[in-house]
């Protein structure tokens, strides 16, 4: 028997056929492979993070910086010299490890030192890279499926999630068996590494959040300003170069505001910090915002913007800080020390120095310590040389190549030990200096105490933006939304 | 036992057991196992599994907990991100769908007209919809850009101030709907209407245009109706892809500002993949199918209205003889 579909039938099949598979595609991305994670079976510390609590703040915000002297600061004597430093394994372990990091320069930099590893431990190692926008779903999936690799790189932020769950090794019981040094790195970063008072990772990288004024050296020669040498004494001091600056469709100053949700905190805190006060309670319980201090710190970024618009707006806010200074729209950045590498984007087209940023009312420039990690995971079926590989990946030349140190394409940001920022390789760009004393002053910053930073920093963002704009005013009504929008997701059971 | 029931009695069983019967059943199966394994596999096993998450907590990391119908409580009760999100997609199909299908039927019948180089613009209209969309979406945020964009510089050319586009929380949405466009008005509707153009029999329009009807009248008379199946086909698939929005915001504005551009599916991503609520999320997908399930099933059902199938009767019209 002939069958013929109507083209009624067929229109009609294809409508309901695509509808079924969008909608049962959208369902099906929700699920993971496996729905229960498998943390492993081995206890390798005595901690219970069942019980974790949110890392306490390694100290309070008082992030002094002192403008200290390029000698003084650099202290070359505390730092091994760079052979010395380098990673030198005296133990023969064999096996294979798995690793996980982003894709892009570090992974570069992992593929030349990986060989020198395999030829001090014999331990093969796997490098599975993923973009950093989806990195960290990635490796979670992989921890769900009980998959995961047995080293990775982490972000801070996500660290005390892993621990609480068991995912990852606690390292304290193989730092005392090592007799590892852990004062090798900043206290502010291995501060950072620490939750609920055990040590979850090695600091992997380390910067002091956007505490640093970058310029462009031509543009404020052109608009008659004296630049100060290593810090602006004041606030007053920067508006009034950058008031000098702008001009011409060109901006004075960009705040490090508008990049994307998961960034807002840092620039928002770096203010707080600076007009004496912090973002999250020290117990990361409740918000800071609607506190006199944060208000003034808030309204004086706000004023930046549209009452002495001198600084960038949210109308011009750009994907990336340095857009708009290599577009010679912006004289002077505040940024972190990834954009210690700008020189690299400007084609000598002008020259860009920089300075540490002003301090605020409480005589302080609020820094953080900013760090990336190195975890281990609880399921590794090789600890030791997994443990070996981490102390690999935070030594001191291995920091020193992810600083650019060797003239690759690395981010700029450099490792978290204190010589590498003491490695004349890294003091030989002019734009580092400035950061020992950011570093050297930078303390943990404080996270959700119920692990809902993520979402904490979506209200932030997303709140913040009218002000951004020019849409809202920051008065009181203003505040009091945003203390509500995060206090609401912090008043939250712990994720 | 008589014969003519143990003949009854035993066809049945001869079916079932014959050999070039069970070949066939065990070859068909076979042919289709390829697309059945990988359906059951990825779609329905994850598509069942995600309706049992929806009814509990469970971040990724540790094992799923049931809570019952808080997920689905809190939807609708808790998260000021649902409704607003929900309503501003609604908003977002409002302006993309009629103007997306205006634009491609108009693409589509411009290339039906038989001029020299149709399949150079063709090929034109149809390049953006094969474009990646991170990349069409990147490239149009610098045209967009406020001070250094060029759309806004070509704007001031003629003394038009420029607005902010994705920077302002006005225009935003509209931004987004005309990157919307550009990657979709020339693409695949855009085929399926010159298909459904070109199935319209010519003597129709011989027909109308002897009884005096004028370019505009055989449009409406003639054109529409032949085409309305097409019409409905690309509304019920313009509807589902503009509630399912997602890329434009993800790449173009991460849901800002100010929420402007935080829409359903986009709020569903982050919180399952951003903020580790696979069961919330997953009670947000759930909700979200039996919405675009209502949506289109009210589509079929209206389709009845204003949709002519050629060759079928109308339910209420007789013969005209």
């Amino acid at each position: 028997m002939a069958s013929t579909m109507s083209r009624r039938a067929l229109l009609r099949g294809a409508a309901g056929l695509l509808g079924t598979f969008g909608a049962a595609s959208l369902l099906s991305a929700c699920v993971s492979s496996q729905p229960a994670a498998k943390p492993a079976e081995s206890k390798p510390a005595e901690s219970k993070p069942a019980e974790a609590k949110p890392a306490a703040p390694a100290a309070q915000p008082a992030a002094t910086t002192a403008p200290a002297k390029p000698a003084e600061a650099a202290k070359p004597a505390e730092s091994k010299p760079a052979a010395a430093a380098a990673p030198a394994v005296a133990k023969k372990l064999s096996g294979n490890l798995r690793l996980h990091v982003r894709t892009g320069p570090e992974e570069d930099t992992l593929k030349a030192m990986l060989p020198q590893f395999k030829d001090d431990t014999g331990v093969e190692v796997k490098v599975e890279s993923f973009p950093t926008a989806e990195y960290t779903t990635k490796v979670q999936t992989l921890m769900a499926g009980g998959t995961v690799g047995d080293v990775m790189w982490g972000i801070q932020r996500s660290t005390p999630k892993f621990a609480r769950n068991k995912q990852i090794l606690q390292l304290d019981d193989l730092v005392a068996k090592d007799k590892y040094d852990l004062n090798l790195y900043w206290p502010g970063a291995v501060a950072a590494c620490k939750f609920d008072g055990g040590l979850w990772a090695l600091p992997y990288k380390i910067h002091p959040g956007p505490a640093a004024i970058y310029y462009n050296v031509q543009q404020m020669q052109e608009a008659g300003v004296t630049m100060p040498e290593r810090q602006y004494a004041s606030w007053d001091d920067l508006k009034k170069n950058a008031k000098a600056a702008t001009k011409d469709g060109r901006f004075g100053l960009q705040l490090n505001v508008g990049l994307g949700f998961l960034n807002t905190p840092q620039p928002v805190t770096m203010f707080l910090r600076s007009w004496g006060t912090d973002f999250y309670t020290p117990d990361g319980k409740k918000s800071n915002l609607n506190d006199p201090k944060a208000k003034e710190a808030i309204r004086f970024m706000y004023d930046l913007m549209h009452t002495d618009k001198i600084a960038v707006t949210g109308r011009d806010f750009t994907e990336q800080i340095e857009d708009l200074m290599v577009a010679q729209k912006v004289s002077q950045v505040m940024a972190a020390s990834s954009t210690k590498s700008i020189p690299t984007k400007i084609g000598g087209k002008f020259e860009v120095k920089n300075l540490i940023a002003p301090p605020g009312p409480a005589g302080v420039v609020g820094t953080q310590a900013i760090v990336d990690h190195i975890i281990i995971s609880s399921q590794t079926k090789n600890p030791d040389a997994a443990w070996e590989l981490a102390k690999f990946m935070t030594s001191t030349e291995f920091g020193v190549r992810l600083g650019g140190g060797t003239g690759g394409t690395a981010s700029g940001t450099t490792g978290a030990q204190i010589a590498v920022f003491n490695d004349p390789r890294i003091m030989a760009n002019p734009l580092h200096p400035i950061f020992i004393d950011l570093v050297k002053s930078a303390t943990a910053p404080v996270f959700a105490a119920n692990l809902r930073e993520e979402e904490v920093s979506q209200a932030l963002h997303q709140t913040m933006m009218p002000l951004w704009l020019g849409e809202r005013k920051p008065d009181d009504a203003f505040f009091d939304e945003l203390t509500k929008a995060c206090q609401a997701v912090l008043d939250q059971p712990t994720a | 036992m008589s014969t003519s029931s143990a003949t009854f009695a035993a066809q049945p069983a001869r079916r079932r057991s014959s050999p070039l019967t069970r070949r066939k059943a065990i070859e068909g199966y076979l042919y289709i196992s390829p697309f059945l394994l990988g359906f059951l596999i990825f779609t329905a096993y994850p598509l069942l599994t995600s309706l049992y998450l929806s009814f509990t907590s469970y971040n990724i990391l540790s094992a799923p907990t049931w809570i019952g119908l808080e997920n689905y409580q809190r939807a609708f009760t808790q998260d000021p991100q649902f409704w607003a999100s929900l309503s501003r997609t609604g908003r977002y199909a409002l302006l993309v769908v009629p103007i997306g299908i205006v634009c491609s039927l108009l693409a589509a019948m411009m290339l039906n007209q038989g001029f020299r180089g149709t399949a150079i613009f063709r090929t034109l209209f149809f390049l953006p919809s094969i474009t990646p969309v991170i990349a069409s979406v990147l490239i149009w945020l610098w045209l967009l850009q406020p001070s250094i964009g060029v759309v806004n510089y070509l704007l001031s050319l003629i003394g038009v101030p420029g607005p902010p586009w994705v920077q302002s929380t006005t225009w935003a949405v509209p931004s987004l709907v005309i990157l919307s466009l550009w990657n979709t008005a020339g693409g695949s509707r855009m085929i399926v209407f010159l298909a459904g153009l070109q199935g319209v029999p010519q003597e129709l329009y011989e027909a109308a245009h002897i009884d005096g009807a004028n370019r505009i009248q055989r449009f409406w008379n003639v054109t529409v109706p032949m085409i309305s199946p097409t019409i409905f086909f690309n509304l019920v698939i313009s509807v589902i892809g503009a509630l399912s929005v997602f890329s434009v915001a993800y790449i173009g504005t991460q849901g800002g500002p100010a929420y402007a551009t935080y829409f359903y599916v986009y709020h569903l991503y982050i919180t399952a993949f951003q903020f580790n609520l696979m069961g919330y999320a997953s009670a947000m997908a759930w909700i979200f199918l039996l919405i675009v399930l209502a949506l289109t099933w009210l589509q079929f059902w209206g389709q009845k209205r204003w949709v002519f199938y050629a060759g079928e009767e109308r339910d209420s019209g007789g013969k005209d003889g």
